[in-house]
């Protein structure tokens, strides 16, 4: 079977590859110290075809790419958040990592240790009998089937990208963010010079 | 059709046709930044898809993270760089902070920059676009000069009104974090305006720019005015520049107005950059670390902020004070003043000019028990060091305020 890894919001690349213990270019080393202070049993634990299953603004923090190569070493098969930061997803997308954007109930009600399996379009948790439909952007999905953007790149060019036009970086789930504060005389207004 | 904002504007420049938010667009770069923890990822994914980069006197690679190296590792991942750099005929630059330099030496107004570092953004304060990306997105840039982007929407973030005495633009952005979070502007850009963006030079608009990183954003930028020219005029490299705006029907995903009279000095609470508060409801905490560094806070601004409070008077006993120049300029302009002198004789250890303790690598590494006081970017858990150590985020004004204490401090007391 293949388990869920559950992590809470805000899990930043700091946790997921501490920049003490990066200081290698070698992929198998970084699939070791994946999360090596914040969970040190994962990495031990941790097999191919896993999920990872985390809350909001999953890979917020640094650029470092490590975050993603240490996941991608140890095999899972996905990613599932209610939201990502935008390098982190950038680095999943260009890697040919597939980062899943599930509802916010889905990612409550996971559990640690819980069986997940992605079953033709949907996303199982199979100890819940929770069920979510698996939607992968274009340009990822595109990227994924070519093995990441490099291999993508050894028989296109960049410009091909833009084919998929509209499927970039995700858009940020609605609701997102504390929202517009009223405190300390600040005022707010929305699309505000719009004509 | 609406009206662009400024970084569409920018964006559809570098892309040869007309973009708004939602496109997926590849746009040609102007620079491309890397350093000694990104570049060296970034050598072996280049290597599989060219063999030269595509113009290297617009690839600017800088060790910073970790320099002079503190340990072998380290020195092994520069010394594959330095043979990489070397082969394209990229000089390493080895003078401070990536974005601080970047800033003094090379970026100009409505230029786009892709670098390898999430604190890019730092560069908005020169009215550049200049975006965070991994180290494989370096790779494609430095070989084909170019990035695929979905084209961002915008926050709007006005100014108006005038900082008291003790509050600065730190303070700003950490109100900001606190009211939008740490996520409230992912994948967006937020542009600075308003009334009041005119009276924040340069580098106190990179101290905002700097952290909205932390927010999420894309980039944070400032559209380029009189206070750019005068920043580009005293760096000895002015050019005149087209003052791009974003149009007056361009439509803002949010508009936010902030009265900076309402500011007070601020601080983010570990582990969160959005748990800000005032320094007067922490101030007391007993901490064990001063640090005066990274590329939000330590430009020569910064440090004579800390220099007037400081001046004349001794640190706490038993404090680690550690200041860190952000470039090899601020810390001959802070040698010159005698600002590095003066910090000396306090008892401070002066680190040269780079990144520093701000990411726990070296020169700083904080223990179990530390807490840290620290005009860097961000406060998360480990960051630093151990995963227990406490970094509370702050202005400089703030940090030296605490280095007098050896506790958190209100900065107002000692500007009378």
């Amino acid at each position: 079977m293949t388990r869920v890894w559950k992590f809470s919001d805000a899990i930043n690349t700091d946790l997921i590859t501490p920049g003490r213990y990066n200081m290698t270019t070698d992929m198998a080393e970084l699939g070791r110290i994946a999360f090596i202070e914040h969970r040190p049993e994962y990495a031990k634990g941790v097999k191919s075809g896993d999920f990872l299953v985390a809350g909001r603004n999953f890979g917020c923090g640094s650029s470092r790419e490590t975050a993603v190569y240490a996941l991608k070493a140890n095999g899972v098969t996905a990613l599932v958040a209610k939201s990502y930061a935008r390098i982190f997803y950038r680095n999943c997308i260009n890697n040919g990592v597939m980062a899943l954007v599930a509802p916010a109930d889905f990612v409550d009600r996971t559990q640690d240790g819980d069986e997940m399996a992605i079953e033709g379009d949907r996303l199982v948790n199979r100890t819940r009998k929770l069920s979510t439909p698996v939607s992968i952007p274009p340009l990822m999905q595109k990227l994924r089937q070519t093995g990441g953007i490099l291999n993508f790149l050894k028989t296109h060019k960049i410009e091909e990208l833009e084919s998929d036009a509209g499927t970039g970086e995700a858009e940020l789930p609605a609701g997102v963010g504390k929202g517009p504060a009223t405190k300390r005389g600040l005022k707010v207004g929305r699309k505000k010079r719009q004509s | 059709m609406s009206g662009q904002t400024l970084a569409q504007k920018i964006l559809s420049a570098h892309a040869g046709r007309p973009l708004n938010a939602g496109d997926l667009a590849v746009v040609n770069v102007d620079y491309v930044l890397a350093h000694d923890t990104t570049c060296a990822w970034a050598i072996e994914p280049f290597q599989q898809i060219a063999t030269q980069v595509f113009d290297p006197a617009k690839i600017k690679i800088f060790f910073d993270h970790a320099y002079p190296a503190p340990s072998a590792a380290a020195a092994g991942l520069q010394s594959k760089i330095r043979k990489f750099a070397s082969a394209q005929g990229i000089p390493i630059i080895t003078d401070g902070v990536c974005h601080q330099v970047m800033a003094e030496r090379f970026l100009e107004p409505n230029t786009v920059l892709a670098g390898a570092d999430s604190h890019t953004p730092t560069g908005g304060g020169t009215g550049a676009l200049c975006m965070g990306f991994g180290s494989t997105d370096a790779a494609v840039a430095m070989a084909t000069g170019k990035i695929w982007t979905r084209v961002p929407g915008t926050i709007r973030i006005n100014l108006e009104g005038k900082l008291h005495a003790g509050a600065y633009p730190k303070d700003v952005i950490l109100s900001i974090a606190k009211d939008l979070s740490a996520e409230g502007a992912n994948y967006k850009v937020v542009e600075f305006g308003g009334s009041a963006i005119s009276t924040f030079d340069v580098p106190s608009r990179m101290t905002l720019t700097n952290m909205c990183a932390e927010i999420g954003a894309k980039t944070g930028i400032v559209p380029a005015d009189d206070r750019t020219a005068e920043y580009l005029k005293r760096q000895g490299r002015y050019h005149p520049f087209e003052r791009l705006r974003s149009d007056e029907d361009a439509q803002f995903e949010q508009v936010l107005t902030y009265d900076l009279s309402k500011i007070e000095p601020t601080v983010a609470c570990p582990p969160d950059i959005d748990k800000d508060v005032p320094v007067t409801s922490v101030a007391g905490t007993p901490i064990t670390q001063v640090f005066l560094g990274s590329c939000t806070n330590c430009r020569i601004e910064d440090l004579e902020v800390a220099y007037k409070i400081l001046k004349g008077k001794k640190i706490a006993p038993g404090l680690k004070f550690i200041v860190t120049p952000a470039s090899r300029q601020v810390y001959e302009q802070a040698l010159e003043r005698g600002y590095l002198s003066e910090f000396s004789r306090m008892g401070a250890v002066l680190a040269p000019p780079g990144c520093g303790a701000c990411l726990g690598r070296h020169m700083g590494v904080l223990d179990d028990d530390d807490v840290c006081v620290s005009t860097s970017n961000r406060n998360f858990t480990g960051r630093m060091g151990s995963p227990k150590a406490k970094i509370y985020l702050a202005s400089p004004a703030t940090a030296a305020a605490s280095a007098l204490e050896g506790k958190l401090a209100d900065p107002r007391k000692y500007l009378k």
